[in-house]
C-alpha cells in the first residue's frame, strides 16, 4: 500500500460516519455538543433529528459504558458518577412480533408491557452486575425485596441478584416460546406495566451505592415501536417514579403518537419533556461543533501521519460570489458583451466602466428577461438609484446561469460554511462531505500542505449526494417512492436555477398548495422528511400541526448533484396531484410543474445526471 | 471437516417430470405465480397415490390447505404449533414432502419447523427457475424484476426470538439480486462493519447469476466494506450453505448469527437447518417482499432434499 493509500485508509476508518462503524473509537472521538449537558438533567428528554444527527452517540455517550470509556476507564469514578444510563436501541425484529390477528390490540399492548419490564429490568441487572464486577463492591439485597421483586415478574424465587437475574433470562425465553405459539398456549402471568421497574429501581436508591444517584433508560430509535407500543412506553415517561427518567432518541415524524394507554393524556412539552431538535440545537454553532468533530479525527490521524494539519477548516476554502464567477467563465461572458456594445451615452459608458464582470453579466440576462436591447439596460441602469441593490439580489442566482446547458462543473459547492449548510445540521452529511474531499484530493496526487481545490470539493459534493441518493432506496420500505420523487423534485429545482430570467431567484422551497389525496400526499411529504429526502419548516401559516402548514425542501446534500441553490430562500406552490405523479409519472410531472413559470425541460441533463438519462426519457412516454 | 467429506442429500432432477413421490407420502404444494410451481399441477398427473395438500391461500399469519377428500380448504394458523402438527400427522407413512418453489418463505419456515420437530421423514422439493426476469428500468441495485415492494422487518411467524444480542453479533446475508434490500437490513440491523459476512451463491443456478450478485448488491458491499469477507456456497444447495455457516461459527467461536434470508431460497432451507440447530445463538431476519408475478420463467431442475436424512446423519 502506497503512504496516500495508507492514508486514505487510515482517514476513512476515522471519518466512518456511522456510530456503530467507529466500534471501540467512538469514545476515543467523542465531542460533546452544546445541549449535552442539558441532557443531563433529571427529566425525560427526546432527542429528535434524522439519521446521522448524533443521536446514538450522545446516547451511548450517556451510557454507563460510555461514561466508563469517556472517564479513561478508570474503575474508581465509578462511584462518584451522579447518574447511570442503560442503553437500549429498539430492535425491529423483536417489537414486530407482538402483532397479528391473533389476540386483540389491548392484548398485545399488555404483552408488550411486560416484555418491556422483562427487558428494562434485565438491563438494570446487567449494570449490577457490571458494577460489582468494576467497583470490587458486592451489592447485597434483602430477601424480603428480592422476593418482591421477583414476584412482581412472576419469577421463581431467587436468593441473590445472580439468580434473578438468570430467572429473568429464563423468563424471556418462555415468554418467547408463548409468544411464538400464541394461539395454543396456555396464557403466561404477565406484570403490571412499570411495577418491576418501580421496584427493583426504588431498591437501588435504598442502597448506600445509589441512594444519591439518579437512572435513566436511553431508548434509541423509538420509530422503531408502532403506536400501541409508543403508549405503553409513553405511559412508563409520564408516570415513572423520581428516581429514574428517560432519554429517548427518535427520528423527525417518528413518535407517532403521544398519548399514553389513557388516549385523553398527552405527553405534553415542557411540562412532562424536554425536546430537543438537533438541527436546531446546532444550528447556531454546527459548524463550530463540526469543526471539532473533525479536528479530533484529524488528530487521531495525526499519531500515524504527522504531516495531516491541525485544522479542518483551513483545508476547505471558500469562493466569493464575484471569485465564483471568474471561475465559472463569466470574464469571457463580459468581454463579449464588451465587444457587441453600441451607441451608448457617456455616462453610461463610464457606467459600464466601472462594473464587475459579473455585473455586466447581470446587465445581459436583464436584457434577456425583459426582452429589450442590452443598451438600453445599460442606460437606465446608469441612472438608477436601486441598481446595486437589483443586482446584489440577484447576484448569487445568477452563478447558476452562467454556464447554464454547458458541460462541467455548473455551479460550485465550496468552503466550509457552505458544507455545514450543505450537510444542515447532519453529522454524518457533513462528515462524508469531508472524507469524500480529502480523499480524492490524496488521489488527485496532492498532499495535505495545499488546501482542497474548489473542484474537487465540488465533485466530492455531487458524489455525495449521488451516493446518498442510491442509498435512499434501501432506508426504508418507501425507499424506492422517495427517490423517485426526489428525482423529481431535484430536475424541477435544478431547470428553474438554471432557467431564472425573468423569473424569481433562488426558488427551492414549495407548499402543497390544495387537498389533492391529501393523505397520500401526506404520507409521501412524512416519509420524505423521515428519510432525509426532504426538510420542512414551520410554514407562514399559524397552526403548525399540519402536514400541509409546514413548507417544504429537499434536503441541501443533494444540492450539488442536481445544481440548485442550497441556501433557504424562496418557495412555490405544487397541487398534491403534480406532487405525487412526481414519483409515479415523473416526467409528465416535471412538466406540468414547470410551466407554470414558463420554462421546460429542453434543458440538458448536468454531467452528473446523465446517468439517469434514461429514467427521465422513460417517464415522459 | 472439509465439505468434500461432508454428506450431501440432495437428488437433482433435470427433467422435473422424472421426479415421483413415494407412495403414501404427503406432498404439500402451492400452484403459484410462477410459472416453475406449475409443475405441482403436472405431478399431481402423474402420481395419483400420493396425499396432494394444495396450499389455496397464504395469510400473513395463516394460510389454507385443501386437504384431499374435505369439502373445504382448512385454515392454519402459523402461530400455533399445534394447528400446524395436526397438518402432518396425516402422513400414513411418515414421509412428507415440502414443497418450496411457489411458497412465500413466512409459509414454508414454520411448516418445515413443525415437521421436523415431529420427527417425520421430511424432504423438501424447490424448482429452479429457467430464468429471471429482467427490470425494465434495471438500476444498480435492481436488476431483476423480482419485488413490488417490501413489507419491513418482521419475525417469521413462529421463529420470534427475544435474545438481548447487543452489538456483537456476526450479520450474515445470504444475497440474492436485490442490493437495495441488503441496504434497507444494513440500515435497520446496523451491524458492526467488519461484523457482516455476506454469503454469494456459487456455482449459481447460471453462470452469470453470481456476477448479478455482486452487481446488484456493489453499493451495500462497497459502502460497508462487506466484500472483503463475501463467503461462496453452491446456490442450490442447503446443506453447503449449512456447512459454510459452520464453518463460520467455529472460526468465530460463541458469535450470535443474525441471518438474512434474501437470497436463494436453497440457502434459506440452509439458514433455517441452522437455526432449529442453534436456536440460542442465531436468528433469521427477513423483510417480506412482495413478489411480483412474472418474476421468473421456464421450469429447471428439479431438487429434492433429505432433510431428515441431513438431521439424523
Amino acid at each position: 500500500m502506497t503512504e496516500v493509500e495508507e492514508i486514505r485508509n487510515d482517514l476513512s476508518k476515522l471519518f466512518a460516519y456511522k456510530a456503530e462503524w467507529l466500534k471501540g473509537r467512538l469514545f476515543d472521538l467523542f465531542t460533546a455538543p452544546q445541549y449535552l449537558s442539558k441532557l443531563a438533567v433529571d427529566v425525560p428528554c427526546v432527542l429528535m433529528g434524522g439519521r446521522g444527527t448524533g443521536k446514538t452517540t450522545v446516547l451511548r455517550g450517556l451510557s454507563y459504558q460510555g461514561q466508563y470509556a469517556l472517564s479513561d476507564k478508570e474503575p474508581e469514578t465509578i462511584r462518584n458518577w451522579p447518574h447511570f444510563g442503560f442503553y437500549l436501541r429498539i430492535n425491529t425484529n423483536r417489537v414486530t412480533a407482538f402483532d397479528g390477528p391473533e389476540v386483540a390490540d389491548a392484548k398485545w399492548q399488555k404483552l408488550f408491557a411486560h416484555y418491556v419490564n422483562l427487558v428494562f429490568c434485565d438491563l438494570v441487572l446487567e449494570f449490577l452486575k457490571w458494577y460489582e464486577v468494576h467497583t470490587k463492591q458486592s451489592i447485597e439485597i434483602t430477601s424480603n425485596s428480592l422476593d418482591q421483586f421477583a414476584n412482581s415478574l412472576s419469577l421463581e424465587n431467587a436468593k441473590t441478584l445472580q439468580d434473578v437475574h438468570h430467572n429473568i433470562s429464563n423468563a424471556l425465553v418462555t415468554f418467547e416460546s408463548y409468544i411464538n405459539n400464541i394461539e395454543d398456549e396456555p396464557p403466561v402471568k404477565l406484570s403490571l406495566q412499570g411495577v418491576p421497574i418501580d421496584l427493583l429501581i426504588k431498591w437501588l436508591r435504598t442502597t448506600p451505592y445509589f441512594c444519591d444517584k439518579q437512572f435513566s433508560f436511553l431508548i434509541d430509535e423509538y420509530e422503531n415501536l408502532n403506536i400501541p407500543q409508543q403508549q405503553v412506553v409513553n405511559t412508563l415517561i409520564k408516570h415513572a417514579s423520581d428516581a429514574y427518567t428517560f432519554k429517548i432518541g427518535v427520528r423527525e415524524l417518528g413518535w407517532r403518537c403521544k398519548t399514553t394507554l389513557n388516549v385523553d393524556e398527552q405527553l405534553i412539552s415542557p411540562a412532562d419533556y424536554n425536546l430537543f431538535n438537533i438541527s436546531d440545537e446546532l444550528k447556531s454553532d454546527f459548524a463550530e461543533f463540526g469543526e471539532k468533530v473533525c479536528n479530533a479525527r484529524l488528530k487521531a490521524l495525526q499519531q500515524v501521519h504527522p504531516n495531516v494539519p491541525d485544522s479542518i477548516v483551513d483545508l476547505f476554502p471558500g469562493l466569493s460570489i464575484s471569485e465564483e464567477a471568474l471561475k465559472l467563465g463569466v470574464g469571457v461572458i463580459a468581454k463579449k458583451i464588451e465587444a457587441s456594445l453600441k451607441n451608448l451615452s457617456v455616462k453610461a459608458s463610464d457606467f459600464f466602466a466601472s462594473l464587475s464582470p459579473l455585473e455586466v453579466f447581470f446587465l445581459q440576462f436583464k436584457a434577456e428577461a425583459d426582452s429589450i436591447p442590452i443598451e438600453d439596460v445599460i442606460e437606465q441602469a446608469a441612472t438608477d438609484k436601486e441598481w446595486k441593490t437589483k443586482f446584489d439580489n440577484n447576484s448569487y442566482a445568477l452563478l447558476f446561469t452562467i454556464k447554464k446547458g454547458k458541460r462541467g462543473i455548473r455551479k460550485f459547492y465550496c468552503g466550509w460554511r457552505v458544507f455545514a449548510l450543505l450537510a444542515n445540521g447532519n453529522l454524518r452529511y457533513l462528515i462524508e462531505l469531508v472524507d469524500a474531499s480529502i480523499s480524492s484530493h490524496l488521489s488527485d496526487g496532492r498532499n495535505f500542505s495545499q488546501p482542497v481545490s474548489p473542484e474537487t470539493q465540488t465533485k466530492a459534493a455531487q458524489q455525495v449526494g449521488k451516493k446518498n441518493l442510491a442509498e435512499l432506496e434501501g432506508l426504508s420500505i418507501h425507499g424506492a417512492k422517495l427517490t423517485k420523487l426526489l428525482l423529481g423534485l431535484g430536475r424541477v429545482f435544478g431547470i428553474m436555477a438554471g432557467d431564472a430570467a425573468g423569473h424569481a431567484p433562488e426558488v427551492n422551497q414549495f407548499e402543497i398548495s390544495d387537498n389533492t389525496k391529501l393523505e397520500e400526499v401526506d404520507d409521501l411529504l412524512n416519509y420524505g422528511v423521515m428519510h432525509l429526502a426532504l426538510v420542512r419548516f414551520t410554514g407562514t401559516k399559524a397552526a403548525g400541526l399540519d402536514t400541509k402548514d409546514y413548507d417544504y425542501s429537499v434536503h441541501p446534500i443533494f444540492a450539488p448533484f442536481f445544481v440548485f441553490s442550497h441556501r433557504k430562500k424562496r418557495k412555490m406552490k405544487i397541487r398534491g396531484e403534480d406532487f405525487l405523479s412526481l414519483v409515479n409519472n415523473t416526467s409528465v410531472a416535471i412538466d406540468r410543474i414547470l410551466s407554470k413559470s414558463q420554462r421546460s425541460q429542453s434543458e440538458s441533463l448536468p454531467d452528473q445526471l446523465t446517468l439517469f438519462e434514461n429514467y427521465f426519457d422513460e417517464h415522459s412516454k | 471437516m472439509s465439505i468434500q467429506n461432508e454428506p450431501l442429500l440432495t437428488s437433482i432432477y433435470e427433467e422435473h417430470s422424472d421426479f415421483c413421490p413415494v407412495d403414501g407420502s404427503i406432498y404439500l404444494a402451492l400452484d403459484g405465480i410462477e410459472e416453475r410451481s406449475g409443475h405441482f399441477t403436472e405431478l399431481r398427473r402423474a402420481a395419483s397415490n400420493v396425499f396432494y395438500f394444495d396450499v389455496v391461500r397464504e395469510g400473513k399469519s395463516d394460510l389454507d390447505i385443501q386437504i384431499p377428500d374435505e369439502p373445504s380448504p382448512t385454515t392454519f394458523r402459523l402461530r400455533s404449533r399445534k394447528q400446524l402438527n395436526n397438518i402432518w400427522e396425516r402422513a400414513e407413512n411418515k414421509i412428507v414432502y415440502l414443497d418450496i418453489t411457489g411458497l412465500r418463505h413466512h409459509i414454508w419456515i414454520p411448516l418445515l419447523r413443525s415437521a421436523v420437530t415431529l420427527g417425520l421423514e421430511v424432504r423438501v422439493i424447490y424448482v429452479e427457475p429457467n430464468k429471471y426476469t429482467p427490470s425494465p428500468n434495471p438500476t444498480e441495485g435492481q436488476m431483476y424484476d423480482l419485488s413490488e415492494r417490501i413489507e419491513g422487518i418482521a419475525p417469521i411467524p413462529g421463529c420470534a426470538t427475544f435474545a438481548r444480542t447487543g452489538d456483537d453479533f456476526l450479520f450474515l446475508p445470504l444475497l440474492g439480486f436485490e442490493g437495495t434490500r441488503v441496504a434497507y437490513l444494513i440500515e435497520k440491523i446496523q451491524p458492526i462493519d467488519d461484523k457482516i459476512i455476506p454469503i454469494v451463491g456459487v456455482p449459481g443456478f447460471r453462470p452469470e447469476h453470481p456476477f448479478s450478485t455482486y452487481l446488484g448488491n456493489r453499493i451495500a458491499l462497497q459502502e460497508s466494506n462487506a466484500w472483503q469477507r463475501v463467503k461462496f456456497a453452491d446456490a442450490n444447495c442447503p446443506f453447503s450453505l449449512y456447512y459454510l455457516l459452520e464453518e463460520i461459527r467455529t472460526v468465530n467461536s460463541d458469535a450470535y448469527f443474525k441471518i438474512a434470508v434474501v437470497g436463494t431460497k436453497p440457502h434459506a432451507l440452509g439458514a433455517v437447518l441452522y437455526t432449529l440447530q442453534y436456536p440460542d445463538k442465531s436468528e433469521l431476519i427477513y423483510d417480506h417482499p412482495i413478489r411480483k408475478s412474472e418474476r421468473t420463467s421456464g421450469i429447471g431442475k428439479l431438487l429434492e432434499y433429505d432433510i431428515s436424512g441431513f438431521r439424523n446423519g
